[in-house]
């Protein structure tokens, strides 16, 4: 089930880089880079397996596909202490407070496309 | 050499969603997106809904199915407009399926449009479809531990169902488990014990959604 939503996600990917490409001038990649939130739907595994598929015997073929796994980053809205966690928080480990606001890992971001030589 | 990019994977959807959702408010719509696992419940909700409500509120149905009109069917019966999206074998509803859709629909002579999305936890919740606000349906069989396993469905809803509570009994679910999850997940989440078997508890969601509906209106 959840690969044909990694499938449009690869979709959306190849559209944007192939836009920018172009934007460039450039021709031929050698790696799309990544950010993806711990709390995105996503499986990162899924989404390199369904890149390979789309992009099989395109421009874009062997390209790699790094993901920058972006942890779960609260600052607690009563002490403003920041801190990252692997799972969902909901205590501030330091002042105790259930205030605790998720500030990074919902990414799904494009960072930057590396120009082949 | 590094080109630097900085867009977001989803901006695309996101824009139709952004479309969708101005053509909702120039119609004075208001839409909601129904999303659960699947055998959760979505249809029975809707089938109870819309016996209730549909006296009250214009309702119009959008059914995601990955294949079958089943449930299309048994909405038809209630004499409301639906329209049946069958999604070829994709996991969710995006934005731009439900623009296509909604061409089918007289827009005008609506006040509620629920989106009964496919019977999925994670996929659909990065998905946008121009909604004024997401449901979800968590079935008591389900367990008590899914709000912390699908966090980010959980953090987007603004009410939460919690059906079948007539199988409690039965299963080993933890009801308080679940409300302070999901509370922590979305601070001020509505939360309502059901049973569309028996129509336990529905009244108050009944009130609740046409308060926002109207609201709108
Ligand atoms: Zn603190």
């Amino acid at each position: 089930m959840s690969f044909m939503h990694e499938m449009s996600l690869a979709q959306n990917i190849v559209d944007i880089v192939q836009e920018e490409m172009t934007r460039h001038g450039v021709e031929k990649l050698q790696a799309i880079n990544l950010a993806v939130g711990r709390m995105a739907a996503v499986v990162p595994q899924h989404l390199t397996f369904c890149f390979e598929i789309i992009t099989e015997n395109t421009g874009l073929a062997g390209t790699a596909l790094h993901i920058r796994e972006v942890p779960l980053t609260y600052r607690c809205l009563a002490c403003g202490h920041e801190f990252t966690a692997d799972e969902m928080a909901f205590i501030c480990p330091e002042c105790s407070e259930a205030d605790p606001k998720l500030e990074k890992g919902r990414e799904l971001t494009i960072e930057n496309i590396e120009v082949a030589d | 050499m590094k080109v630097r990019v900085v867009r977001n994977i989803l901006e695309a959807n996101d824009r139709i969603a952004e479309q969708n959702r101005e053509m909702f408010d120039q119609n004075q719509l208001f839409v909601m997106n129904l999303m659960s696992s699947p055998g959760a419940g979505k249809t029975s909700l809707l089938e109870r809904t819309i016996d209730h409500l549909k006296d009250r509120l214009r309702i119009g149905v959008i059914e995601g199915d990955i294949q079958s009109s089943f449930d299309a069917e048994r909405i038809a019966q209630k004499g409301v407009q639906v329209i049946q999206i069958n999604t070829q074998g994709a996991c969710h509803l995006d934005g731009n399926m439900i623009r296509e859709a909604v061409t089918q629909l007289d827009m005008t002579d609506l006040d509620l449009l629920v989106v009964e999305n496919v019977g999925n936890l994670v996929c659909p919740a990065e998905f946008k479809v121009g909604e004024d606000m997401k449901i979800m349906i968590l079935s008591v069989p389900e367990g008590d531990d899914k709000p912390l396993k699908y966090p980010l469905m959980f953090t987007l809803s603004k009410a939460l169902l919690i059906n079948k509570i007539d199988l409690l009994p039965y299963v080993d679910c933890n009801i308080e488990r679940i409300r302070e999850a999901a509370s922590r997940l979305s601070p001020g989440i509505a939360i309502f014990e059901v049973s569309c078997r028996t129509g336990e508890g529905l009244e108050a969601w009944y009130d609740w959604l046409e308060r926002r509906v109207k609201s709108l209106n």
